[in-house]
């Protein structure tokens, strides 16, 4: 195969894989823009206050947590607890029951807690699709298209496509500068020249962080499957010798705090931040589920598993978490932006803006490039009818 | 040699720029202490200045 041929599949490659996903590349870019910024935008729409007290206050019992949750909601059982990051609130998530999570997991609501004083500070019970945040629509659009796995799955595919398509526009790059130096910009002449010299630059300064962003997008858009698998594998070898056990009914566990007590011991220089409970479908049947995480920027991100058994409270595994799983919890912040401040946000949304930029120029280069070529042939044919008038 | 040449001056900016968004990455990622997350935000800095250097509009001769 000739260069010239190989350079003209490589077009039709980045054309038909960039026109495939351009429409949904600049949904999710837009949506991104607001999602870089989301803790500053929902704390500026919906503030949230807290009692005035003095740094140190301890964490009250998560028993407490615990308790509180299912007077306020009887009848009703605990999913899991957590703590936030940024806020002294603890957040208990609660559904009718654990069947109804396995139906739809939009049964469950949350309830906030003040972490120090036990506090009920707001539940999301009742409140519905109504009370959903602008972040919260953002986040749907942007990860699913509100239509779940399917949903999921079908943006990671447009993921595939943007990656070939910024790898392809790689390809091209090269044979296209030959004769050009970097960043040169045609201004004098076409349009069309013009809006191609900016969206080739566009491209190639920005290739590095959007083929990283495209990567880190598709594994998160494939996490559901991911955990589905490591279930379907790990943690059913793990619970297999509990095969023929009761499952511990809820009001029958023992203490939430105790459990959480126990697992902090097995992981000293991590903290635990959060409990999922026996009979949760995302987590053990008999056990506690208990997250743990470091304290690092990096290892703050990595989440690791401890079981506590959900009828002796005794420590009953620390468990590996396998390395695609390691490998999605990595690509998180990666995608994010997020860990660096925000002069890091705003870096992310700049760079945003240039994908931005280079996926509309694309678009701007097919119509313009349609049109030429339309203009050709109609320019072609009134030259032919002139010619056949004449004869 | 001339065929070198050519790519080295086609390639050497991106390559150098895609190295130093790299490192802007990585530094935060790794880096606890204030001089890594500056030298992120610096490295990433970098293909947004050269874009906005390059594609800002001028006045043509």
């Amino acid at each position: 195969m000739t260069a010239t041929r190989t350079l003209k599949h490589w077009y039709a490659v980045h054309k038909w894989a960039s026109l495939i996903c351009t429409a949904f590349l600049l949904l999710i870019c837009v949506t991104g823009l607001p999602l870089i910024f989301h803790d500053e935008i929902d704390q500026w729409l919906e503030p949230h206050a807290y009692a005035s007290l003095p740094a140190d206050t301890p964490t009250a019992s998560y028993d407490r947590f615990a308790a509180e949750a299912l007077a306020l909601h009887p009848g009703d059982v605990i999913a899991s607890m957590y703590a936030d990051d940024d806020e002294p609130a603890v957040f208990v998530l609660m559904a009718p029951s654990f069947a109804a999570i396995k139906a739809d997991v939009s049964v469950m609501y949350s309830i906030r807690f003040d972490a120090r004083t036990a506090q009920v500070l707001e539940t999301t019970r009742n409140q519905g699709v109504q009370h959903r945040k602008f972040t919260d629509l953002m986040l749907a659009l942007h990860t699913d298209l509100f239509a779940g796995l399917r949903g999921s799955l079908f943006l990671a595919l447009m993921a595939l496509l943007f990656i070939l398509a910024t790898v392809s526009g790689i390809v091209l790059y090269g044979p296209f500068m030959k004769k050009l130096d970097f960043g040169t910009i045609r201004r004098g002449r076409s349009h069309r020249l013009k809006w191609l010299d900016l969206h080739n630059l566009l491209g190639i300064v920005t290739m590095t962080w959007a083929l990283l962003v495209g990567v880190t997008g598709t594994m998160n858009e494939l996490s559901t499957p991911l955990f589905g698998l490591w279930q379907q594998t790990d943690v059913k070898q793990l619970l297999a010798s509990y095969a023929g056990h009761t499952v511990p009914l809820q009001h029958a566990l023992p203490s939430v705090q105790a459990a959480l007590d126990t697992a902090q011991r097995a992981v000293p220089d991590m903290t635990v931040v959060s409990v999922v409970y026996p009979g949760n479908p995302f987590g053990s049947p008999y056990h506690y589920l208990l997250w743990a995480k470091g304290s690092s920027t990096l290892t703050s991100r990595l989440l690791s598993p401890v079981l506590v058994d959900a009828r002796t409270g005794a420590l009953s595994a620390l468990v590996q978490m396998p390395w695609y799983l390691r490998a999605l919890e990595v690509s998180r912040p990666l995608h994010f932006g997020d860990y660096g401040g925000l002069p890091l946000k705003v870096l992310w949304a700049l760079l945003d803006l240039v994908t931005i930029v280079v996926l509309a120029s694309g678009l701007v280069l097919w119509v313009a490039r349609r049109k030429a070529h339309a203009d050709r042939l109609a320019h072609l044919v009134a030259a032919h009818q002139a010619s056949g008038e004449r004869s | 040699m001339m065929r070198g040449s050519l790519s080295w001056r086609v390639w050497r900016a991106p390559v150098a720029i895609s190295a130093l968004t790299l490192l802007g990455l990585a530094s935060a990622l790794w880096g606890e202490h204030l001089a890594w997350k500056a030298l992120c935000w610096f490295a990433l800095a970098t293909p947004v200045v050269v874009a906005l250097w390059f594609a800002w509009p001028r006045k043509t001769p």
